[in-house]
């Protein structure tokens, strides 16, 4: 009778384990990416959390006519019933370049609610020597907040960052977390004029 | 009985289970690191082979004098009777240096049961002649280096060379250095990479 107590203390426990690593953040970036994208694939991330199966998707494209125009498309699906439906979609250009900061991206729940944010950072217009500007793109509950931030060539021109007015609902630890985050970055990029948000 | 053989599948299942894990790794930036270091850690892994337990562990440290500079050490480790003795250290320097800690890996190319370390940094990266970048692999706690420069805004040509040592290596170790530094390339369109 105590063995089989054992057993089924074990198994309780080992069934536990297994429940609490259905949450999981996966790199998908070099595998078969199961929606489509247009242009060429960026960055890519499955995962799992209390809303279901998601994915993050960053594609590029170049040289669109009639301008020479670079685009990026960054969007998140939910799978319904099987198939992938869009949650959010976000797209950005410049005439110059769009470069994703894959190292930057996130996918993180940070307000321990059991449903992952996405984090993904862009530059516009990098080393074009008239500086440029950073994008910090949050996805909260597929609703977007963006941290803009220009950031001059040199020291006399105007640092500038952009809060959107939105960032004031989000519960503290998330909003806490994008300022931080966005410091971090700051710093280690060593950006000219380096802008410290509170 | 049939509970009883139930319970044997279960259990040798999960036994196969843990065999399987005798070889991990295992990201520990985010815990108690079991080594001394200075600086900022910004990559950490603990990983078990055939050759046993390691720690490998990137920090960073930034001197504001006589002038700004940004070290990066990388350090690795293997633990021999419960101290953890280091296996090969490298240190590099520059005004900043950015490590892409995704791009780390620990992995066993050749499968012959112990890790390879490769990683990836960027030296200067917003420097107007351009920035180089390095990829360090470690293999048998030997350093073989891919070098890259990428000319900055208008500038000439950048190059791009693989460490002599390269041809010594296995060729899948060669091949999975070209192909990691080809990725690198794409993702961050340097425009720089090898041809096959």
């Amino acid at each position: 009778m105590r063995f089989k107590l054992a057993v089924l203390i074990f198994m309780v426990l080992f069934s536990l384990h297994r429940v609490s690593a259905q949450m999981y953040v996966k790199d998908i970036y070099h595998d078969k990416i199961p929606v489509d994208y247009t242009g060429k694939l960026r960055d890519a991330y499955e995962f799992i959390d209390a809303a279901g199966l998601h994915l993050y998707i960053v594609s590029k494209t170049e040289g669109e006519k009639p301008i020479n125009r670079i685009s990026i498309f960054g969007t998140g699906y939910t799978r319904v019933n099987g198939i992938f439906v869009k949650d959010w979609s976000i797209t950005d250009f410049s005439g110059l370049d769009v470069l994703l900061k894959y190292n930057y991206t996130k996918v993180v729940d940070i307000d321990k609610d059991g449903v992952y944010e996405t984090i993904f950072v862009y530059q516009l217009d990098p080393n074009n020597g008239l500086g440029c500007t950073w994008k910090l793109m949050l996805h909260y509950k597929n609703k977007k907040y963006v941290l803009r931030v220009h950031v001059p060539s040199d020291d006399d021109d105007n640092y500038n960052v952009q809060m959107d007015k939105t960032f004031d609902a989000l519960p503290k630890s998330v909003r806490k977390y994008v300022i931080d985050y966005w410091n971090d970055i700051a710093e280690e990029q060593d950006l000219k004029g380096r802008y410290i948000l509170k | 009985m049939r509970f009883k053989f139930i319970l044997m599948i279960f259990m040798s299942v999960s036994f196969l289970q843990k065999t399987r894990a005798q070889l991990y790794v295992k990201d520990i930036l985010y815990d108690k690191i079991p080594v001394s270091y200075t600086g900022k850690a910004i990559d950490a892994y603990e990983y078990k082979d055939n050759a046993g337990l390691h720690i490998y562990l990137v920090t960073k440290t930034k001197e504001e004098r006589p002038a700004q500079k940004v070290i990066i050490t990388g350090v690795c480790y293997t633990q021999t009777n419960g101290t953890f003795i280091k296996d090969w250290s490298i240190t590099d320097f520059a005004f900043n240096i950015l490590l892409y800690n995704v791009n780390t890996k620990i992995v066993d190319i050749d499968n012959d049961g112990v890790y390879e370390t490769v990683f990836v940094y960027q030296l200067d990266p917003d420097a107007a002649p351009g920035a180089d970048w390095k990829v360090i692999l470690h293999h048998k706690n030997q350093k073989y280096v891919v070098r890259a420069h990428v000319a900055g805004f208008g500038m000439d040509n950048g190059t791009l060379a693989l460490d002599k040592l390269f041809d010594t290596l296995p060729l899948s170790i060669k091949k999975y250095a070209i192909d990691y530094w080809n990725d690198i390339a794409d993702r961050n369109e340097l425009g720089l990479s090898f041809k096959n």
